[in-house]
């Protein structure tokens, strides 16, 4: 029920900038090439943690799932495959800040923020 | 009428491959013949050398992060810029079903001491969450050696 209910509450960028009470953030201090890649790094990170609701991947818990969302990319299109999962291991740029809980919430956060991680993969 | 051309060593790298023989003599003449034939895993052992290379200022303080973030945000960077310079001007294409990118992956423990080179994979079609182009490395070797060269930056990257 509560999964339901932060999947209600955060639908934007600015739902999730509200519910963790996060700044919008300045990144004129980086490389202006390398800016739009970390303004979405960060995105992603501020919607994680709101749909997380206080979720902490446990790296000592090698069964416990830490999912992600998963994408399909062809010179067509870009479009979100589903969620993808791993236990003990963490790949390049899947770390702790961009995990959730369940498969829903990683799948959810594919579908409705999918631009921005697109915006993370294109950099 | 002389002009003078600042060019970084990744862009000289990635320059001389394509060069005509003419443009080849003269970025020898610039850098020495040895610098071409060197791996660039000889000149990028170290963060700063990555720096180096690439012409990239160093880490950003990010000062405009809130606090807790900042250390992601720097090891993101600094991952970045360490990639960069090794794969000496490949940038993945993440829409080239043709093309693989190669990643590190590692295996955390819980505890700073035991996080480990796990092994490097490689995607064509699919992307996983935050591994975009950015971060893709142009070989499996280089994925290996980056993962176990930049443990720590890695580390830093993931788990803060």
């Amino acid at each position: 029920m509560e999964t339901k209910n932060i999947m209600e509450r955060v639908k934007t960028i600015e739902d999730a900038f509200e519910v963790t009470g996060r700044p919008k953030v300045d990144f004129s201090n980086v490389p202006e090439d390398l800016r739009a890649y970390f303004e979405n790094q960060y995105n992603a990170v501020v919607v994680t943690e709101a749909l997380n609701e206080g979720y902490q991947p446990n790296w000592d818990n090698s069964r416990e799932l830490k999912w992600r969302p998963w994408f399909v990319m062809s010179p067509w299109s870009f479009r979100v495959h589903d969620a993808g999962c791993g236990s003990s291991y963490a790949a390049a740029g899947a770390g702790s800040r961009l995990c959730s809980p369940s498969e829903e919430i990683a799948e959810y956060s594919a579908r409705q923020f999918k631009d921005i991680w697109r915006g993370v993969q294109l950099g | 009428m002389k002009k003078e051309l600042v060019i970084t060593e990744k862009n000289a790298k990635f320059f001389y491959e394509m060069a005509s023989d003419e443009l080849k003599k003269e970025l020898e003449n610039s850098f020495g013949k040895a610098f071409f034939e060197s791996d660039i895993t000889d000149s990028v052992k170290s963060l700063k050398d990555a720096f180096k290379v690439t012409g990239r200022p160093e880490t950003p303080s990010f000062s405009d992060v809130p606090e807790d973030l900042r250390p992601f945000f720097q090891a993101t960077y600094n991952v970045v810029v360490i990639n960069e310079a090794l794969n000496e001007g490949f940038r993945g294409n993440i829409y080239n079903e043709d093309e693989s990118r190669y990643y590190p992956w590692f295996r955390p423990s819980g505890s700073p001491g035991s996080f480990r080179f796990g092994g490097a994979s490689y995607e064509s079609s699919n992307a996983d969450a935050g591994a975009g182009s950015r971060l893709c490395l142009k070989n499996y070797d280089i994925a290996c050696y980056v993962g176990k060269q930049f443990t720590e930056e890695y580390r830093k990257m993931l788990e803060s």
